[in-house]
């Protein structure tokens, strides 16, 4: 193609760094996941954090809509045979809301604007929230 | 330390044109699939002027783009987030600059992948949890790809604009 390499000039270097970042990210993200995922079962509760405080713990189990209302918001949680999502929430983005459906232990769905994440955890999870 | 009429008007104008590069992105955001994916336009101004005004100007123009476009589209929360990822990257940029080794558009894409690094540190921060680094890996193979996109518009810009004089 006309002056493809003109345009296109990335050094060997250039490579190497882009190769180096997604290799020692890649490696960090599996050292973090398997800290994460000690007992992939199927959860057992949906956990509710505010603050990064502990706010409401539902049992998967318990099938239905609910309200998680705290100071900065409202977020609907719809529990349905083991899949959780967000259904409905009162802040802008509705990021939330399109982050899905969450069915292992240790996902998440995060509301920023409401501050709030919802992870699903085992009976004896081991970790517990970082606290910095 | 003096600063020139001519140098002040080159960072207020730069300074406008990256947000307007974010605003725009903000605009075409809804066609990209997975929610919170920026292409990260702005940063293509912040390079140019590392390149071409200098390191301190180019600083400069990325702090008040921080800080205005929070102010005007934004709330606290979202001026922590893109603020950390505005620090890590510039550094990285600057540290890879001066390494002297990479072109444009490796410099961009290590700055992108930074970017990303440094949200989610904040983000992490913020909700005091570690599990928000599960998605390290994915951001930053977007940090990288967004980043040589515009690295390579940046790269385009730079080689049309580098015989200008911007600052006498």
């Amino acid at each position: 193609m006309f002056g493809y390499d003109r345009i296109i000039c990335m050094k060997k270097q250039d490579y190497i760094l882009a190769g180096l970042i997604l290799i020692i990210s890649l490696a960090l993200n599996f050292y973090i996941s398997s800290y994460a995922n000690k007992n992939d079962m199927s959860g057992n509760y949906v956990v509710v954090y505010v603050d990064g405080d502990l706010f409401e713990k539902i049992p998967i189990s318990d099938n239905g809509e609910h309200e998680i209302v705290t100071k900065y918001g409202t977020n609907v949680i719809g529990i349905y045979d083991g899949r959780v999502g967000v259904t409905s929430a009162d802040c802008k983005s509705r990021d939330c809301i399109k982050m899905g459906k969450i069915s292992h232990v240790n996902e998440y769905i995060c509301c920023l604007p409401h501050r709030l994440y919802i992870v699903i955890e085992g009976e004896d999870v081991q970790y517990d929230t970082v606290a910095y | 330390m003096k600063v020139s009429v001519k140098e002040l008007a080159v960072m207020g104008v730069l300074t406008a044109a990256a947000m307007i590069f974010s605003y725009v992105e903000s605009l075409f955001a809804a066609f990209i699939p997975v929610p919170g994916v920026k292409l990260g336009l702005a940063n293509v101004i912040i390079l140019l002027a590392i390149f071409a005004v200098g390191e301190w100007q180019a600083f400069v123009i990325g702090i008040v783009r921080v800080l205005l476009s929070a102010l005007l589209f934004g709330n606290l929360m979202s001026l922590g987030i893109s603020a950390s990822g505005f620090l890590l990257s510039f550094l990285f940029m600057l540290y890879l600059k001066r390494l002297g080794k990479f072109s444009i558009i490796g410099i961009s894409l290590g700055g992108g992948a930074a970017h990303n690094l440094g949200q989610l540190i904040c983000v992490s921060i913020y909700m005091s949890s570690f599990l928000m680094m599960r998605y390290l890996f994915l951001f930053s193979l977007f940090g990288v790809l967004t980043g040589l996109v515009t690295g390579f518009v940046c790269k385009l810009i730079y080689e049309r604009v580098k015989e200008y004089d911007w600052l006498s």
